[in-house]
This record gives structure tokens, C-alpha cells and sequence, in this order.
């Protein structure tokens, strides 16, 4: 069994997606941005959405599609340059 | 100050004429381009055929020997149709009981991408076995092909017009007459009418009626001529005007009121509302913005950079069209494959590029590299240099 397919793997996964939240956590509440409960959601999906965007890309890659991975490359850098800049504009708001 | 004004108003002048004398040379230039030799395609669309020999009305006669003229094999008809971008050519050969025994593209000016769609689905070789007295109508009884449209039902009249010409002129058989208006004048010409009409008034001042309209007419443009249609003007469609492919008015009314819509003011006034209040890719740049919140424009130098860059992409493409007699030859337009999702992948990477940058920059596309643009620029610059 390699690395990635391993529980250690995603425990090392869950780790960094906990810090990750902490350190959004405190760096807002350094900026003083209020974080109602909609704006993680919003983030959470974002991120998501980053993340299965990037497993697609790397898929198509590793399959040998590469036409897969350029329009999804295309489209995912779209969607998710406007999605982020609209939630960008969201987790600012006060 | 006045005479550095005057040194700039010269530099205009002196620019718009050399422009306007090279354009000249290219149509000029232009007119001595010889096409491709048609035996080769008469060959291929009647296959078998040793000898062929002609007669009026760019009709040939296939003979299956050399020496006699009994043994007919059938005939070949050149015809063409205007597509999006010029007349699309087709050498059609017909049995004797009217039966298509193949058709050849000869010559057609559509862009490659979306000509592609066409020739990737099949066509012209579908025609093949289609009886002369059939509608080779879209939808009907030729299958349509998502995103070439234009191009396929060009096509299909030309091979209809070839095949009606050879059962009339030589088979002796009349033909199924296609039922067409005399005018083509539906629900696309209408809705462009009353989009250009709305866009128009509310050019001009800065009134909250005129910005609230401004918007109505965007949103509707993106949605009919940007999704629905699939029609925005494009530069192939000015180079058209320009080569002399002009297409028959009465099936062309939107081809013919988009023109109208963004030269005719630019020539009259100066300006036009187009780009700004119907333009369908400007609509998604506008959203962009408005999802951005940013509406800067780039450094004096960088803009100028783009400026300079934009006309001379424009000047070449036209050039090229006029010379090569292809108004499409040189396309870079993103908003096609914005709309339609077609395109060369280099084409699919700019649009991204635009559609991010749309988000921190104004109209990206629209003020530094769209030709069209360019063109009702240069025209501008025409009339400032020639009007005063």
C-alpha cells in the first residue's frame, strides 16, 4: 500500500484541514472580521471545490487524458478565481 | 500647446491615410489570388469518371470512356452558399436517377474550429445517396450539428442548389421546391431590433433610468444574442463586408442589422452604444466587474502597450483577410468560444485569462484587445482626420 492510500495519510490530511481552520480562525480574529456561522460554509466549499478541482486535474493526468486535464484545468481556474474572489468579498464583509 | 496639438492631429492624419492605402494594396492585392484547380474535385465526386465535359452553368458531364459520349457516368455541379464567414463551395455529382454519388468541399471561408464540427460529423459525406428531390433541410432530413449551424445549413444549400440545378438542367425532373420566405425576418431579427433600439436610448448621460436600461440590455444580449443565438458581431463579420462577401439580404437580415448597429454610428457620430450598453461579451465582463468590485484600468504605459497591440492584431487579421480572400483566416476572438465552447486551445486559455482579469481590470477584452474595437477606433480616426 503507498503513502497516499494510506490512514496515516489522511490523519496527516485531518490535521492540516484543522489547522487550517484554526489559523483562519485567528487570523480573522486578528483582521477583527466578524465570522457568522454562513461564512464557513462558504469557505468550506470553496475549498472543496479547489481540492476535487485539483484531484480531477491530477487524475486525467495520471490516466493519460490530457485533454481532460486541460479543459479542466481551464474551467477550474475560472470557476474558481470568480467563486473566490465572491467569497473573498463575502468573508470581508463586516 | 496649440502646435503640439496640430503635430498630433497630423500624426493622425498622416496614420490613417498609410492604414488606409495599405488596406487598399491588400484588396488590391487580393484580386489576383487564384483558386485551386477543379478537375480534382470533379474526380472525387463522381468517382470512376475518365473524362469530363462542360457546360453551362459550372455543370459537367462525367463520361465512364474516353471516346464516347454515350457511357455517362452522371453529373458534377459547383455551387456555393454563404455560411458565417463567405460562400462555402461544394462540387456535387449526381446519377442519372438523381442520386448523390458524392459530395466535395471545393473551397469554404469558415473558421477552422467550427468548420471542423462539420467536417467531423460527417458532412459532406452524409449527402451521399440523398435523392435530388429531398429538402436538405436542418433537422429534417440532415442532422444538425451543435455549435455550426451557420456553416452545415450553408452547405446543405449548396448541395440542395447543386443537386436542383443538375434534375432541372440535365435529368429533366423537377425538383421539391423549398418553401422559404421571401424575407428572413423572425424572432432573432426582432428581439435584435428592440435590443439595439433600447441600447441606443439609453446611451448617453449617466441617468439612473439610463444605467438601470443599460442593464436590462446587457443581461438580455448575454442571454439571446450571447446563449441563445450564438451571434455576437466579430471582426470575420466586418472582414466579410470588407472582401465583398455579402450576403444575400433577405436570408441575412441580423447579419446586416449587427453591421449596421456598430458601423453606421461610428461613421455618422463618432461613437456607438454597441460596445458599451449591447455588446453580449461586454455584459460578462460588466458582471465580472461588478462580482469583482474592482474597476481599474492598467498603468498609462501597460494600457498603451495593450492599445498599440490590439490595433496592429486587428490591422494584421484585416490585412490578411483581404488578401487572402478569408475573412476568417485570422481569427482571435474569445467571445465565440465563450459562447459556443469552441475553439483552439489557445483560444480557451485567453478567454480564462480574460475572464479572470475581469475581475480586477476594466472590459480587458474590450479596451485592449478586441478588434472590433480597433476597427470603429480606426474609423474614428478617419473621420477626425478627415472631417475637420
Amino acid at each position: 500500500m503507498g503513502f497516499f492510500e494510506s490512514s496515516f495519510f489522511w490523519f496527516i490530511e485531518g490535521l492540516f484541514a484543522c489547522l487550517a481552520i484554526i489559523a483562519l480562525r485567528t487570523w480573522t480574529q486578528d483582521k477583527g472580521i466578524p465570522m457568522p456561522f454562513w461564512k464557513w460554509p462558504v469557505v468550506i466549499v470553496w475549498v472543496l471545490f479547489l481540492a476535487v478541482s485539483i484531484a480531477y486535474i491530477g487524475t486525467s493526468i495520471g490516466e493519460g487524458e490530457m485533454d481532460a486535464a486541460f479543459f479542466g484545468t481551464i474551467f477550474a481556474a475560472v470557476i474558481a478565481s470568480i467563486s473566490g474572489v465572491v467569497a473573498w468579498r463575502l468573508l470581508r464583509m463586516r | 500647446m496649440a502646435a503640439a496639438k496640430d503635430a498630433i492631429k497630423n500624426r493622425e492624419r498622416l496614420l490613417a491615410s498609410v492604414i488606409l492605402v495599405s488596406l487598399i494594396c491588400g484588396w488590391v492585392a487580393g484580386l489576383f489570388k487564384r483558386h485551386s484547380d477543379i478537375a480534382g474535385f470533379l474526380r472525387q465526386a463522381l468517382p470512376g469518371t475518365v473524362r469530363f465535359d462542360s457546360s453551362e452553368d459550372n455543370i459537367y458531364t462525367g463520361l465512364t470512356h474516353a471516346q464516347s459520349e454515350n457511357k455517362k457516368a452522371g453529373f458534377v455541379a459547383i455551387r456555393s452558399a454563404y455560411g458565417y464567414a463567405g460562400p462555402v463551395t461544394v462540387a456535387v455529382g449526381l446519377d442519372a436517377n438523381g442520386k448523390i454519388v458524392n459530395a466535395v468541399i471545393v473551397r469554404h471561408t469558415e473558421s477552422r474550429a467550427f468548420f471542423k464540427r462539420v467536417t467531423e460529423n460527417g458532412f459532406p459525406g452524409r449527402f451521399k445517396g440523398k435523392d435530388c428531390s429531398d429538402q436538405f433541410e436542418i433537422g429534417g432530413d440532415v442532422d444538425s450539428v451543435t455549435g455550426a449551424t451557420v456553416s452545415l445549413v450553408a452547405l446543405a444549400e449548396a448541395v440542395r442548389v447543386a443537386c436542383s440545378d443538375i434534375a432541372i438542367d440535365q435529368l429533366g425532373l423537377l425538383p421539391t421546391v423549398k418553401n422559404k420566405p421571401a424575407i428572413q425576418f423572425g424572432l432573432p431579427e426582432i428581439l435584435l431590433i428592440l435590443l439595439i433600439v433600447t441600447g441606443f436610448a439609453a446611451y448617453g448621460k449617466k441617468l439612473p433610468a439610463n444605467t438601470y436600461m443599460k442593464w436590462v440590455v446587457l443581461a438580455a444580449s448575454l442571454v439571446f444574442i450571447g446563449f441563445v443565438l450564438k451571434r455576437p458581431i466579430s471582426l470575420i463579420n466586418i472582414n466579410s463586408l470588407l472582401v465583398g462577401y455579402w450576403p444575400r439580404w433577405q436570408d441575412n437580415v441580423y447579419w446586416y442589422l449587427l453591421l449596421a448597429a456598430i458601423l453606421l454610428p461610428v461613421i455618422l457620430r463618432g461613437k456607438t452604444a454597441y460596445c458599451s450598453n449591447i455588446c453580449p461579451f461586454g455584459a460578462t465582463q460588466e458582471i465580472l466587474i461588478k462580482l469583482g468590485g474592482s474597476r481599474r484600468q492598467l498603468p498609462e504605459k501597460c494600457s498603451q502597450f495593450f492599445k498599440v497591440l490590439q490595433r496592429s492584431l486587428a490591422w494584421i487579421a484585416v490585412m490578411c483577410a483581404l488578401v487572402f480572400r478569408n475573412p476568417a483566416i485570422i481569427t482571435y476572438e474569445v467571445s465565440a468560444t465563450f459562447f459556443t465552447i469552441i475553439g483552439q486551445n489557445w483560444q480557451f486559455v485567453l478567454l480564462a485569462l480574460v475572464l479572470i482579469l475581469s475581475l480586477f481590470i476594466a472590459r480587458p477584452w474590450c479596451n485592449y484587445l478586441c478588434p472590433v474595437r480597433a476597427v470603429s477606433d480606426y474609423i474614428r480616426l478617419l473621420r477626425r482626420g478627415f472631417t475637420r
